[in-house]
Formats: structure tokens, sequence, C-alpha cells
């Protein structure tokens, strides 16, 4: 019984509902992170879809369809957390009505110019410490230390600008003047490194980038600090760095 | 020694199982009062709750009849493809090792290892045991099948000479097994 396991053989045989029992089982039973994230991942676009429906109900209001996100995968987050698998109610129903009771309380409970301001500043901060963190080699200029940086942020634009994590079809994204053959194997080269990098790091940059879940979301999904979440992140931007120097 | 349900008093429940159509587990449960380690009242229950969409107890149930009776054959089959439904080949694989010791001629062995040459993606080696299986079945039609069905799925997977492999859409053949739970007579 052994070889590599295939994925279009084991197609035939999965039933999604069933995939996602045994996801329940795993997070709730033996406390499996990667359940959970898996979890996560699979009920993501409902909660951006209900991020979006409450965005364009308060268009004009100067709030940022971001933080929608980020109020609305928090909300996921708990629905995740409290969701008793083995009521016959299905977790869709019951994640929709704490989504959307999340976003609206979190919209009503501050400001909205003050958070529209924040949350976008917010995830920069976050992003720009996570690099500054990086211990500096011994040798190394301030100029070396600035390219770093700068080609840090650099991927982690590369990374939010493609959509390359996106998978729900509501997100795809219009050819624009990036969309060049360059760019296109430059951002398949980029995808193809972060599969290869540590699961957490791999997952990090797919839920930051891919889907704006600030670091805080992040450290809750994966059952580390915040800080550990910002190193991690941090670290895998400049292994990227590295194997991708020629870009 | 554990005491087991008397043969009568399983062909009673089964029938009132199958006459059931609400997927209720009362009568199972019941019985498990009186009998609480007869396997085949856990697999039973499994079926039952796993054709009412309680995946979470029904594999829970499957996985005691066989923890009970580690030479439960169609139970460690169905658990095994339980798991294989449930995205899990390598607790599927795990689960299944100990019928590899079956004789070369009993159907289940030959299932074992078309599904799994299938999980492999070697999809002709896969057709071809499991057509072997279904010859050699003569014990439990429903089985027979869900197995067509799933080669029947497999020889869509297989590209026509000279093309690639197109991406196969995830189907559910499987589903299709679940008719045998409401069918528990052909288990045992």
């Amino acid at each position: 019984m052994k070889g590599k396991i295939g994925k279009n053989g084991l197609a035939i045989l999965r039933i999604q509902k069933w995939v996602e029992a045994a996801l329940w089982r795993k997070f709730r039973q033996e406390g499996d992170l990667p359940a959970k994230h898996a979890l996560f991942h699979m009920h993501q676009p409902l909660a951006r879809k209900i991020a979006k429906e409450y965005y364009y109900k308060r268009m004009g209001q100067n709030v940022e369809l971001a933080e929608f996100e980020q109020l609305a995968y928090e909300g996921l987050l708990d629905a995740i957390h409290k969701f008793d698998p083995l009521r016959t109610v299905p977790f869709r129903g019951y994640s929709r009505r704490r989504i959307a009771g999340n976003i609206a309380d979190g919209i009503a409970t501050t400001s909205e110019v003050s958070r529209q301001v924040s949350t976008r500043y917010k995830i920069e901060q976050e992003r720009l410490r996570s690099l500054s963190n990086i211990a500096r080699a011994d040798e190394e200029t301030a100029l070396e230390q600035l390219t770093k940086l700068a080609s840090g942020l650099a991927f982690g634009l590369m990374l939010e600008g493609t959509g390359i994590y996106h998978d729900d079809e509501e997100n795809e994204r219009q050819p624009n003047a990036y969309d060049s053959l360059v760019w296109k194997e430059a951002t398949q080269r980029l995808a193809e490194e972060v599969e290869k990098l540590p699961r957490k790091q791999a997952m990090i940059l797919q839920q930051h980038y891919g889907s704006g879940v600030n670091f805080n979301q992040i450290a809750k999904l994966l059952g580390l600090s915040k800080g550990r979440i910002s190193q991690l992140h941090g670290e895998a931007l400049q292994i990227l760095r590295k194997r991708l120097g020629k870009f | 020694m554990t005491e087991l349900c008397g043969e009568e008093e399983m062909a009673r429940l089964i029938e009132t199982v199958q006459s059931d159509s609400g997927n209720d587990v009362a009568a199972i449960d019941t019985m498990l009062q009186e009998y609480p380690g007869d396997p085949r009242l856990h697999f039973l229950r499994g079926s039952v709750l796993a054709s009412g969409n309680r995946l979470l107890e029904a594999y829970e149930a499957m996985q005691r009849a066989v923890e009970i009776a580690p030479d439960f054959v169609i139970a460690r089959f169905q658990l095994g493809f339980f798991e294989l439904s449930s995205g899990d080949a390598q607790s599927a694989m795990e689960n299944w090792e100990p019928l590899e010791e079956l004789p070369e001629d009993h159907y289940i062995r030959r299932f074992v290892r078309g599904l799994v040459h299938l999980i492999h993606d070697q999809f002709d080696s896969a057709i071809s045991e499991l057509r072997e299986g279904i010859a050699l079945n003569q014990e439990n039609p429903p089985l027979n099948h869900d197995m067509q069905l799933i080669i029947d799925k497999t020889a869509d997977l297989v590209p026509p000479a000279g093309q690639a492999e197109s991406d196969a859409p995830a189907v559910s053949s499987t589903s299709a097994l679940l008719n045998q739970f409401s069918d528990p007579k052909t288990r045992h």
C-alpha cells in the first residue's frame, strides 16, 4: 500500500460533506490545527461574500472593504470555535449569522473614519515591523539592510497583487497593465516557491496576502502568538528573497 | 466472553431499522444497552447514522465496531471507505492493512487493492482489480453495484490515447454506498 497518493482517483471517492465532517472531528476531538485552518479556508469565501454585501450596503460611508473583511473573518473564527458539529444545524447557516452579527457590531462600535484609516495602516505597520525585526548580519551595511527590507515588501506587494490564492470566482481579477508575460512568470515562480515553504509560513502568506487576514487573526487560527506570526512572516519573505534574488 | 445479540433479535432489529424512514437509532441504542459489546450493533448504528448524515457519530460507531472485532471484515472495509470518502486516504490504508491477509480470492481483498490503486491514480490496475472483485462477490450485491459505479467513473478518468488527462470533476459515486447502508441485511 505504498506510493504517492494522487488527486484524481481520490476525487472520485471524496464527498465534500464527509470531508468537512472529518475536519470537524479532527479539530474538535483531537485539537488538530491544520483541520481548523482547513475549515477556515473552506468557509472564507462565505465570509468575504457577506463582507462585500455589507460593504455595498454602506457605500459612501468611508468604511473600506478590508475593514468589513477583518470583521467577517473574526466572526468566522468565532463561529468555528463555538459551533457544535453534533448539532444538526449546518455550519454555513450558523456562521452566516455570527459573521453578519460581528460585522454589524464591529462597525457600530468604532468611529468609521478612524477605522478606515487604521485598518490599512495597521496591516502595513504589521508587515513593516515583521521585516524590520529580522536579525541583521554583522557585516551588513545599512544599505544592504534597507535593500532586504525593500525586497521583502516588494514580494509582499506581489503576493497581494496577483490574487494567486483566491480560488473563488467572485474575486477573479481583470487583466491590467501589469499582466504581462514577465509579470505572470514572476508571480508563478513566486507561488511555486511559497508552496515549498514550511507549512506554517505558507499558510501565513496565503491567509495574509491571499485573503487579507491580519496577524492577530492568523495567530488565533494557528494557535500561536501574534509576535510569532510576525516573525514567521518576516522569515518567509526573507526566504523568498534569497531564493528568488534574481527577480 | 461478550454476549452477542441473538440472530432472531438481530433480524427483527434490522427489519425495524429498514422500515423506519427517519434514520432513527433509538431501537439500536436500546439493544446496545443490553449487548454493548456486539460489534454488529455498532456497525449497524454507524450505517444508519451515516445515511442520516450524522457523520461524526457514524464514524465513531464504525470505529467502535472494528475496535471490538478487528476481524469484522465488512466493518473494517466500510470504515476505510468512510475515511476515503472523507478525503483521508492515509487512515483508510492503515485500516485496510489487515485485509491484505485475506485469501487471494476474497472479493474484499480485490476491492481494497482496486481502491488503493485508484487513490494512487493507477487507473487501469484499479479497474482490473475492482472487476475481479465483482466477479468473486456473490454475497453482497449492493457492494458490486457501487464498485461498478466507481469503475465507470474511473474509466472516465483514463485519457484516450495521445491525450493528456483533463481535470476530473469531483463525483460522489461513493454516495451510492449509502444505499447499502439502507440494506443492512447484506452486511452480515
